[in-house]
């Protein structure tokens, strides 16, 4: 399917973005949002939906939280770690794009100017030691490092 | 009861109990073929009104091309060469009552779902396809296809069609399938 | 003369022809047949013959059937509702189903259950529901439902779409535990008490069980499955112990999980380099089977193209793992879509062929029968009985 795209004699039409506006914000570590979504809807959406809401118990929910797992210790790796990120079909510099545009789509309210985006070469180390039969628990023990209320 | 009056009757409940019983794949097994066409059931061979000494033998053919009159898109949507299904496997929404972006009644939409991209032959450009699936109604068993371009097995299941792809849904039982247009991948990608 | 009594005459004159027909017949046969025994079930025998094979349906259900004789009878049948799969002892005198149902028949609560059928009668003799309702709803593949610790317990692969283990002891008959697999999809038998799966990555997760059927031990290889490029087939098969994964573009990728620890074996080509060109592929649902002499079997077909790996093919090529050589080719006189070998002293090729199942003779490939199924175009999965 990669090579499909490849192949994509496109002239540069744009492709509908459920939401988010091209003249948002930029959001940081991103230098092709366009392209960015598109990794989203090839690879996450069919899971975690258009709108990041996820399914209890199966994919989680993005839609106002996953920014929340940066501000914690733990948490950054733990996104770099978690195996619909580590093992996903992306270079590691598609896959921080991406990552870094999922933060900035679903849960803009918790990312903070102090927040690092992601880059390639981190991605690179986090991605080779996937979460496998503890992912639950380690989330979960994450998220009970949140601050406050939702 | 008249022969043909028979066989319609037969020939309709195994319909209802087939469609009432059988995942998609079950049902597509037993009714057999890609089936192309609004007709899902093997042709019968005696038309109605046969014992009334009128011809004994009826339309061959039952199948009528559903296009959507838009040159930008052609084809035929209850065909399994139509270009939005190039990797669809089931039945096809279009001939079960709902439409190729739409479920029938009674059905629900999963938002959960895969998504491939496929090449209109029309304006050559590769179209992000998602192939969300219609649960929780009758198996409809027609039009079944069985295409698989871009496929690929089970350990990356957002590439894979073999999945029933029914969650964040009432029911899971599966009825069809659509293929909606979700955007145009970039050219560098 | 009205219409009821020509009716009249004429009923008379067939009693009176068949009368005299029934005199002659009944000199022939002057004891009548004997009135049949009570109500009867026939009961199979403890051991199956290895001429017999059960044929998974799509799996709607599960046939029984003499394939080794042409007699070719129809020896019993198992249920199966929704994404239905079938293990096969060899320890007990059981068979098990994985199956899913909804209480409305396509809604409302839904049901995963494993049922534990007697060997011989093929009723229930025990269930063991799975909790969450998680079972993987798929068109039925290997690595859904599979025996672990030498068949004292059962893997059953959820999806969610999050994937986990479900493990069932299936002596105790009860669920042990779930184990999450994210990234990860089906389940092999591995080691003395675990199983192996394959992930996203490329990699294999082994994990290896407690007693109480939790984890004890997990080990991720380095990626090997190359799945952006030539990805494995989730079809394999095990032969002298060693599984063996066929390739998109025809490698084989062989795999030791007969030790606590996995080992990645190296891989090797089942395809020349002109047999590479003129682009012969593994392709098909049950692709690659093995029989008792170890030898390796694959459906393979010529000029594949993307989208092509589930037609199945013309051919099927058999090699010997040790010497990595092609020992005989069979061609077929009609394409497989899956192909299974009999354990009987003198094995036979069997060939599901959409309607139909052929058969063939081994070693030489040789045609000797077909035997109808009620599969339509979609293939079917086979086991032979061992």
């Amino acid at each position: 399917m990669r090579a499909l795209l490849l192949a994509v004699l496109s002239v540069g039409i744009v492709g509908r973005q459920a939401g988010a506006q091209a003249s948002d914000a930029t959001p940081s570590g991103v230098m092709r949002p366009q392209l960015a979504w598109q990794h989203w809807v090839l690879n996450c959406q069919g899971c975690h939906r258009a709108d990041g809401t996820g399914s209890q118990g199966t994919a989680p929910s993005l839609a106002g939280m996953v920014a929340r797992f940066v501000t914690v210790p733990g948490g950054r790796e733990y996104l770099g770690r978690v195996p619909g990120v580590a093992t996903a079909a992306l270079s590691d510099a598609d896959l921080a794009e991406l990552l870094n545009w999922t933060l900035w789509r679903f849960d803009r309210s918790h990312l903070s100017e102090k927040f690092r985006p992601y880059t390639a070469a981190e991605l690179s180390v986090l991605r080779r030691r996937p979460l496998r039969t503890e992912a639950s628990r380690v989330r979960a023990t994450l998220v009970r490092r949140f601050p406050g209320k939702p | 009861m008249n022969g043909s009056r028979r066989l319609d009757v037969v020939a309709e409940r195994l319909s209802r109990a087939l469609a009432g019983r059988t995942s998609r794949r079950g049902l597509l097994n037993i009714l057999g073929g890609v089936l192309v066409g609004a007709s899902g059931l093997p042709l019968l061979p005696v038309a109605r009104g046969a014992d009334k000494g009128a011809s004994t033998t009826g339309p061959s053919d039952t199948h009528v091309e559903h296009s959507t009159g838009n040159p930008q898109d052609p084809g035929d949507q209850t065909s399994c060469d139509y270009w939005r299904y190039c990797a669809i496997d089931g039945a096809l929404c279009s001939c079960c009552g709902g439409s190729v972006n739409s479920c029938p009644p009674g059905t629900e939409m999963s938002p959960i779902t895969w998504i491939g991209t496929c090449r209109n032959p029309a304006d050559e450009r590769h179209y992000i396809i998602s192939y969300n699936d219609c649960c929780g109604g009758a198996a409809c068993g027609r039009c079944g296809c069985h295409k698989n371009e871009g496929d690929r097995p089970i350990v990356r299941p957002q590439n894979n069609n073999e999945i029933t792809w029914c969650f964040g849904t009432q029911s899971q039982a599966y009825s069809c399938s659509t293929a909606r247009i979700l955007g145009v991948p970039l050219k560098d990608s | 003369m009205s219409s009821s009594r020509r009716r009249g005459r004429w009923i008379t004159a067939l009693a009176l022809v068949s009368g005299l027909a029934q005199a002659a017949a009944t000199d022939k046969f002057p004891t009548p047949l004997p009135n049949d025994a009570d109500l009867s079930v026939r009961k199979l025998p403890a051991e199956y013959p290895q001429g017999w094979a059960f044929l998974a349906y799509s799996n709607e259900k599960f046939e029984l059937r003499d394939v080794g004789s042409d007699e070719r009878t129809v020896e019993g049948h198992l249920p199966g509702h929704e994404s239905a799969t079938l293990l096969v002892s060899t320890k007990r005198p059981e068979l098990y189903v994985a199956d899913t149902v909804w209480a409305r028949g396509n809604r409302g609560q839904r049901t995963d259950f494993i049922t534990i059928y007697d060997k011989q009668t093929l009723l229930p003799v025990g269930e063991v529901v799975l909790p969450g309702a998680k079972r993987a709803l798929v068109v039925p593949m290997q690595g859904m439902f599979s025996f672990a610790a030498d068949e004292q317990l059962a893997t059953v692969f959820n999806f969610t779409p999050a994937a986990s283990v479900t493990v069932v002891d299936l002596v105790q008959r009860k669920v042990l535990s779930e184990i999450e697999i994210p990234g990860c999809s089906l389940a092999y038998p591995s080691g003395p008490r675990g199983f192996a799966t394959l992930c996203a990555g490329g990699t294999l997760l082994n994990v290896q069980l407690n007693a109480k059927g939790e984890v004890a031990s997990r080990k991720e290889s380095e990626p090997f499955n190359q799945l952006d490029t030539d990805p494995l087939f989730t079809a394999s098969t095990v032969a002298n112990g060693i599984r063996y994964f066929p390739s998109l573009h025809g490698r084989i990728q062989p795999l030791d999980l007969r030790g606590a620890e996995a080992k990645v074996l190296p891989d090797w080509s089942l395809v020349s380099a002109a047999e590479a060109a003129a682009n012969w592929r593994p392709s098909g649902l049950q692709l690659i089977t093995s029989g008792d002499d170890g030898r390796l079997y694959v459906i393979m077909q010529s000029n594949a193209h993307e989208g092509t790996h589930k037609d199945g093919g013309s051919e099927v090529w058999v090699f010997d793992p040790a010497s990595r050589a092609r020992v005989a080719t069979i061609r077929l006189f009609r394409p497989a879509l899956s192909i299974e070998v009999t354990h009987d002293r003198e094995p036979l090729l069997l060939v599901a062929a959409k309607e139909q199942l052929d058969v063939y003779e081994l070693p030489h490939g040789s045609f000797v029968r077909s035997l109808d199924t009620t599969a339509g175009p979609r293939s079917i999965l086979i086991e032979a009985v061992r």
